[in-house]
């Protein structure tokens, strides 16, 4: 095959994807192994999780009262929570992307895409924090 | 990754699973309770039959060339007894594995075009959050309703959508102009470089305000929507399009998923076994799609996301419970 010119930027965000995606994906069944043999205690049992998973989840947070969103990060102590951090890795991942190439773009002075990204990143930040689509 | 990874991580998950099964002590407590009290099924059995169902809707999904984030959604929820927002909160994170792992090989080779993705991307993932605001908001049957409106709507837009591959645009318009979007690949069949540019910018990130709102509200995957946007509407070559397409996932899905994370609308439970089932059983569904015959495949596995479909809607008029 043909070797074709690919933007340096474009090869950057590859390689911060794999990276990190890879990483997400092996974490996320480490996890999920963790949570589902009962090696770190759970703050609610697996087996009562069955019994809520009908509710809407709005439902399920409120007679649960299981944290939701980045409050997990603290409660990594807990298998039910361990077991969100290769979700959270996941879709964290487009957001580390997308500060490791802006500096690429900015060193291009190519305006527009630091716009297009800097807004991006804003955006991912916020629904990150919950302060749109929060609880 | 790798070939050699890609297949040490399929025969970890899959022995993972089958260790799990026999071996953990919370495994053999929840089945002698199970026995005890006479419940149907231990709680172990549904992530493992997510698996093994998300594992073989995987191949179906290769095979049949339909994306495994629409297919997931309607159809988990017509057989599982999880509430709709965790099938959709599974569903976004299905895609964006699936996209994620994807993105690396498909952004290096130049076939999913960064330029292209970006400005596409922001609007489709801004609108993304709206979507699933809106969508865990709604009354569920009220989503059930619109779940299967759109299903059907997508199998009406695979049976009839036809593609180019390369489609001709003589000018491109001033907006992919400034932005500089165009580009080259290498055309395998080919054996030429291919040069491309867009038209229609600003209509296309129209659409994809839309296609953004939907993705969110669902948890679908979007590529039945944004391969015909870029590729028919923008006029992007088809194997840009396509790739494009499954690239752009990973951001508008990423936005989405966030709120059903914050929601609490994502259970590991029904997560992890959805994503390592769907992405075992599409990297099988590579090597058998060598010799299995798609066009056959594509129309039963197009007939049952119908009838998916079908029931989703029949389900949220409560006319099929």
């Amino acid at each position: 095959m043909k070797k074709i010119n690919i933007a340096k930027e474009q090869l950057r965000y590859a390689s911060v994807l794999k990276i990190v995606g890879s990483s997400g994906l092996i974490i996320l069944i480490i996890g999920f192994i963790i949570y589902s043999t009962g090696i770190l205690p759970t703050i609610m049992p697996i087996s009562k999780t069955t019994l809520y998973w009908g509710l809407k989840a709005s439902e399920f947070v409120e007679n649960t009262n299981m944290p939701v969103g980045l409050k997990v990060i603290t409660l990594f102590g807990y298998g039910d929570m361990f077991g969100f951090l290769g979700i959270i890795i996941l879709a964290a991942t487009s957001l580390i992307c997308f500060i490791i190439i802006l500096p690429t773009f900015i060193h291009k002075k190519d305006i527009a895409f630091v716009i297009i990204i800097t807004i991006q990143i804003l955006v991912l930040l916020i629904v990150i924090s919950g302060i749109i689509g929060g609880e | 990754m790798s070939n050699s990874w890609q297949w040490l991580f399929i025969i970890f998950l899959v022995s993972s699973f089958a260790v799990l099964s026999i071996v953990s002590p919370a495994f053999c407590k929840e089945t002698e309770e199970v026995v005890q009290q006479g419940l149907s099924f231990a709680w172990w059995m549904w992530p493992l039959i997510l698996f093994i169902f998300t594992f073989l809707l995987g191949i179906l999904a290769v095979v049949a060339g339909v994306g495994g984030g629409v297919l997931f959604v309607p159809i988990v929820s017509s057989f599982f007894p999880f509430n709709l927002d965790f099938v959709r909160g599974a569903g976004l994170l299905v895609a964006l594995s699936g996209a994620l792992s994807a993105g690396p090989g498909l952004l290096r080779r130049g076939l999913a075009n960064l330029r292209l993705a970006l400005p596409m991307a922001l609007i489709s993932s801004t609108c993304s959050i709206l979507g699933a605001i809106v969508g865990l908001t709604l009354p569920t049957n009220v989503v059930q309703i619109a779940l299967g409106a759109t299903i059907i709507a997508i199998v009406i837009i695979m049976a009839t959508a036809k593609r180019s591959d390369f489609p001709e645009v003589k000018k491109p318009d001033k907006l992919s102009t400034i932005l500089k979007i165009s580009g080259i690949y290498f055309e395998e069949s080919q054996a030429k470089e291919i040069h491309w540019q867009i038209h229609r910018t600003p209509l296309g990130l129209g659409l994809f305000t839309l296609i953004g709102f939907m993705a969110g509200m669902f948890g679908l995957g979007a590529g039945w929507a944004n391969v015909p946007v870029l590729n028919l509407l923008l006029g992007a070559p088809l194997k840009i399009s396509v790739a494009t397409s499954v690239f752009l996932l990973s951001i508008t899905d990423t936005a989405a998923a966030w709120v059903y994370i914050n929601k609490g609308a994502v259970l590991p439970l029904v997560a992890v076994p959805s994503i390592a089932g769907m992405m075992v059983g599409t990297r099988i569904g590579v090597k058998i799609l060598a010799k299995a015959k798609p066009d056959a495949v594509k129309w039963i596995v197009v007939s049952f996301l119908f009838l998916a479909g079908l029931r989703a809607l029949l389900k949220g008029l409560e006319i099929w419970r």
